[in-house]
């Protein structure tokens, strides 16, 4: 745990600026971030392409570093090598050996890590249990899908126990459930304690998810603060109900109209294709070779 | 074999200062400083740059410095071993072991086109695997420790490692470790069938028969010290360009001739001879024989140097150096000839001759160099003779008349029982003074000597060399002569050989390595194989950089073509001459310091002569040239971890 503070992650006035070879400036990539991120927290770095979020990661792992500014990552200078002790990381696409099967792979990153013969192997078995990949723990990773890779390459980012996971585009390419466990896996991670924080441009995840956001725009900050407050439309009220009569319906919509308010919607709210999607799964699974009529429960 | 330098022993070659002013070991700290100098000088001026202000520059590179010594402390064996088998796994996928197969085809073709019919056929196959393994291994580790950093880069995996605690020493080291085992085992491979393809090629039978062989008719009965008597003489029948004399006993003994450094095993296969334990010469008809593969061919002579050579001069002196014939080659010196007049003579002076090692005499091998003054009859050859000299009361004997051959290794031998040779007391003079300064003259006499009671004086004994052809002088060097102390194990030193490419690979692979730690892929590739090329130039690099050579340094050779003037040609005076010469040493200076930097590859193949020459490869060697390995390979791999670890790697 982190000693002494509650932040994991700080930045001040962080900026990259890429260079050609002769020192002329080509992008700026991130300009005067600055950050705090705290304990136990997910937090999302949103923003289209080019934004400046791969860049922002890439500078906390040292991966690049830093034109001017200053990071602090686990009390550490992100030049530090020892800081990676405690950090999990899943890059943006899953840059694994492909000549390695599951097995090895994460044995090898177990090796990095200096753990003892028996550790590595519980660790390997546990997670590659799950991420339920136990049916293909000996085949090479050159065999694996988009999704089995991605999974793999979660399986290697958490091999150390980290108590900071750091993941870029966690959900990129991954179907509708891959997306679901990730995002459960992402939730289950917060409540052991640990600090999550990712990156993506699909908005929904990042709102199903994440305590706070930061918003990118070229490289710039655009927005910072907690997913609950900076969604919040404090003008309008929803009301939800199960088993309404239209009778109920045309007086509460009476009300609302002696009360001078203006109604926005009044009808049966539909349910969102992810929902949908995943409702059907899991009715195939339940009642496989039938064909599932109707998306959402009634 | 040729050789111009004595071998240094390690801690000759580490502290005692030789060609240089300065020794070897004094000479890599004097240059692990400078680079430490410019490295450090270079990362300071690219920090302050960076940082945009002086204070803030230093103290950046203050604590970089300190993280980057600190940071060794903290390597881990078990990450590099993780990293180094996982180099060993990735090179194992581009199928390098691909290249076993390519050997072992090369190996069958080379068959069909090197046949065992030369005089000395062992040369010419030992020549070619040993090439061939240096040039497939050495192409191999600039090849996999090119590619390999530049690649995971590319690819991004570099990513996954990084992020975890490994430090960029771990991932260079580990790197060099893994590329070593596998080239090593390629290695392995590739001695292990060379020299089966050796001695294969080299195996071969004779046929011999009662019609080669005729009745021995010697005036006096020759007999063996074990009583049998010699029935028959002859020679086998031809095989490979040679046969081999043999000597048939009436006992069954066989003795075969050596030939071409080897000899046969011949049974004799006789139903009376099994019954009786004899020969009759009556009953030679029915014997047949049996006539077993050639014993071993390659050969790893030991040999004892001279501590020194001296030439003795016309007059009777002792001089450093003999009659300079011209710019033949730089060490070797002639000998003038010997007769009433004049005393011209090498004296070899050598010690550390037991009778433990001689008990029967000493074998002389020699290799002499020959300079004519007139023709003569050219097929005739040039005649000296060999005498040797107790160091401490001047006798001298003459045992030997020989005819010199060029380019071949002459052997003879001088037996322990010296039987009636004049023996006289012959003073050396050097610097006014004599040796022995009192003679005794009753040793002067005509008898049988004892080579150790009466020769050797502690250990020490002189050979002297005399040329007695008139006007034709003997060339020799230190090294040209040599007693032939033991037979090492041939299979061991063919291992010893295979250790000296080892070397290089090693050595290779490492610059490789730094390369890629900040060049791409098929740049590091060009650059390593520079490094191959210059390391095997060395001694021309280092010629041109003192400045030996005929003709000037660059400019002045461009100059020289401009105007077609010949080598010898002196550069017309004036300004341009001089600015040329001047700008030629500032070149020569760069130059020089180059090829001091540049891993001596040229040297290594020193191992591959003396096997070829079959010669055992002396153990000093191998001391002097892996601590120069690892010498060499410290630094590289100091400085591709500095390197690697002030890279940002993602972008």
């Amino acid at each position: 745990m982190v000693s002494g503070s509650d932040i994991v992650v700080e930045t001040k006035n962080l900026t990259k600026i890429y260079r050609d070879f002769w020192g002329r400036q080509k992008v700026r990539a991130l300009k005067a971030l600055d950050l705090q991120i705290k304990r136990g927290e997910v937090f999302g770095l949103l923003g289209p392409n080019g934004s400046g979020k791969t860049t922002t990661i890439k500078l906390l792992l040292g991966l690049l570093f830093p034109t001017s500014g200053e990071i602090q990552i686990l009390g550490k200078s992100a030049s530090d090598v020892t800081k990676n002790e405690r950090i999990g990381y899943l890059p943006e696409e899953s840059y694994l050996y492909r000549f390695l099967n599951a097995e090895e792979t994460l044995d090898f990153y177990g090796r990095l890590f200096n753990m003892s013969g028996v550790v590595r192997r519980q660790r390997v078995a546990q997670l590659i249990n799950m991420v339920g990949l136990d049916a293909a723990r000996k085949r090479q990773l050159r065999e694996y899908s988009k999704g089995m890779t991605r999974r793999i390459g979660l399986a290697q980012a958490l091999i150390n126990d980290p108590d900071l996971i750091l993941l870029d585009e966690p959900t990129s390419g991954l179907d509708p459930i891959g997306t679901k466990n990730m995002k459960d896996l992402i939730i289950e991670l917060r409540n052991q304690g640990k600090t999550v924080i990712m990156s993506s441009h699909l908005l929904a995840d990042v709102q199903d998810v994440c305590d706070r956001v930061g918003i990118l725009y070229q490289g710039e900050l655009k927005e910072l603060g907690r997913v609950d407050e900076l969604l919040q439309i404090s003008t309008q009220t929803e009301i939800r109900a199960e088993g309404l009569s239209d009778g109920a319906r045309k007086k509460i919509e009476q009300i609302i109209q002696e009360d001078g308010a203006a109604l926005n919607f009044s009808g049966h709210p539909t349910t969102t294709l992810e929902e949908l999607f995943l409702n059907i799964i899991a009715e195939s699974e339940a009642r496989p070779g039938r064909r599932v009529r109707g998306g959402a429960k009634e | 074999m040729i050789i111009e330098k004595p071998v240094p022993s390690l801690w000759e070659f580490l502290f005692v200062p030789s060609e240089y002013p300065i020794s070897f070991g004094g000479l890599w700290i004097v240059v692990i400083l400078a680079l430490a100098f410019l490295t450090a000088l270079a990362g300071l001026l690219f920090s302050i740059l960076h940082a945009g202000s002086f204070g803030k520059g230093i103290t950046g590179f203050g604590s970089n410095t300190v993280r980057t010594f600190a940071d060794l402390f903290y390597l881990a064996p078990s990450r590099v071993w993780a990293i180094a088998r996982l180099a060993v796994k990735e090179s194992l996928r581009r199928r390098v072991l691909f290249l076993c197969v390519v050997f072992m085809l090369f190996l069958m073709f080379a068959g069909w086109f090197m046949n065992a019919d030369r005089i000395d056929p062992a040369k010419q196959y030992l020549t070619f695997v040993l090439s061939m393994s240096t040039y497939l291994i050495l192409l191999l580790a600039v090849f996999l420790s090119a590619f390999s950093l530049p690649n995971e880069i590319k690819s991004k995996t570099i990513f996954t490692i990084v992020t975890k605690p490994v430090r960029s020493s771990e991932i260079v080291l580990g790197r060099i470790i893994g590329f070593t085992i596998v080239g090593t085992a390629i290695l392995v491979f590739m001695s292990l069938a060379s020299y089966a393809f050796v001695s294969f090629s080299l195996q071969h039978e004779h046929v011999l028969t009662m019609e080669d062989l005729r009745p021995y008719e010697g005036s006096s009965p020759k007999i063996l010290d074990s009583g049998a008597t010699l029935l028959m003489v002859g020679s086998t029948r031809q095989k490979n360009n040679h046969r081999h004399g043999v000597e048939v006993y009436d006992d069954g003994t066989v003795l075969v001739e050596d030939v071409n450094n080897h000899a046969h095993d011949v049974t004799v296969i006789s139903d009376i001879l099994k019954s009786t334990g004899k020969i009759s010469t009556d009953e030679t008809g029915g014997l047949r024989f049996k006539v077993l593969p050639s014993r071993e061919q390659l050969q790893a002579r030991v040999p004892l140097y001279a501590r020194s050579l001296v030439f003795r001069d016309t007059s009777g002196t002792d001089q450093a150096k003999g009659i300079d014939v011209g710019h033949e080659w730089q060490y070797r010196y002639y000998i003038g000839n010997f007769d009433k007049s004049s005393n011209d003579a090498g004296i070899f002076n050598f010690t550390g001759v037991t009778e433990k090692k001689f008990s029967d005499g000493l074998p002389v091998e020699m290799t002499l160099g020959v300079f004519r003054t007139y023709k003569g009859t050219i097929d005739k050859p040039v005649q000296a003779s060999i005498a040797v000299r107790n160091p401490r009361n001047g006798l001298h004997a003459e045992v030997q008349i020989f005819h010199t051959e060029e380019y071949i290794t002459k052997s003879l031998f001088i037996p322990r029982k010296i039987s009636n040779v004049s023996a006289d007391v012959v003073q050396r003079k050097s610097g006014g003074l004599e040796t022995p300064s009192v003679i005794d003259p009753s040793l002067s006499t005509k008898r049988d000597f004892d080579l150790f009671e009466d020769f050797v004086a502690d250990g020490e004994i002189e050979l002297w060399i005399r040329c007695i052809d008139n006007q034709q002088f003997v060339g020799v060097s230190q090294f040209d002569v040599y007693l032939h102390e033991a037979d090492a194990s041939v299979f061991v030193n063919f291992f010893k050989g295979y250790y000296g490419i080892w070397q290089q690979m090693f050595l290779l692979l490492s610059f490789g390595v730094l390369f890629s730690t900040f060049l791409g892929g098929p740049v590091s590739m060009v650059a390593a194989s520079g490094i191959m090329i210059a390391g095997f130039c060395k001694e021309l690099m280092v010629q041109l950089a003192v400045r030996e050579n005929l003709g000037g340094g660059p400019l002045e050779s461009f100059m020289r073509m401009l105007k077609q003037s010949n080598l010898m040609e002196e550069m017309q005076k004036g300004m341009t001459a001089s600015f040329v010469t001047s700008a030629d040493y500032v070149s020569a200076f760069f130059l020089m310091m180059i090829s001091r930097v540049i891993p001596p590859l040229s040297d290594y193949a020193y191992y591959k002569t003396a096997l070829v020459a079959g010669f055992d490869i002396p153990a000093n060697w191998i001391f002097v040239h892996s601590v120069t390995t690892f010498g060499y390979v410290l630094p590289i791999f100091f400085i591709a971890y500095i390197i690697l670890s002030n890279r940002e790697v993602a972008k």
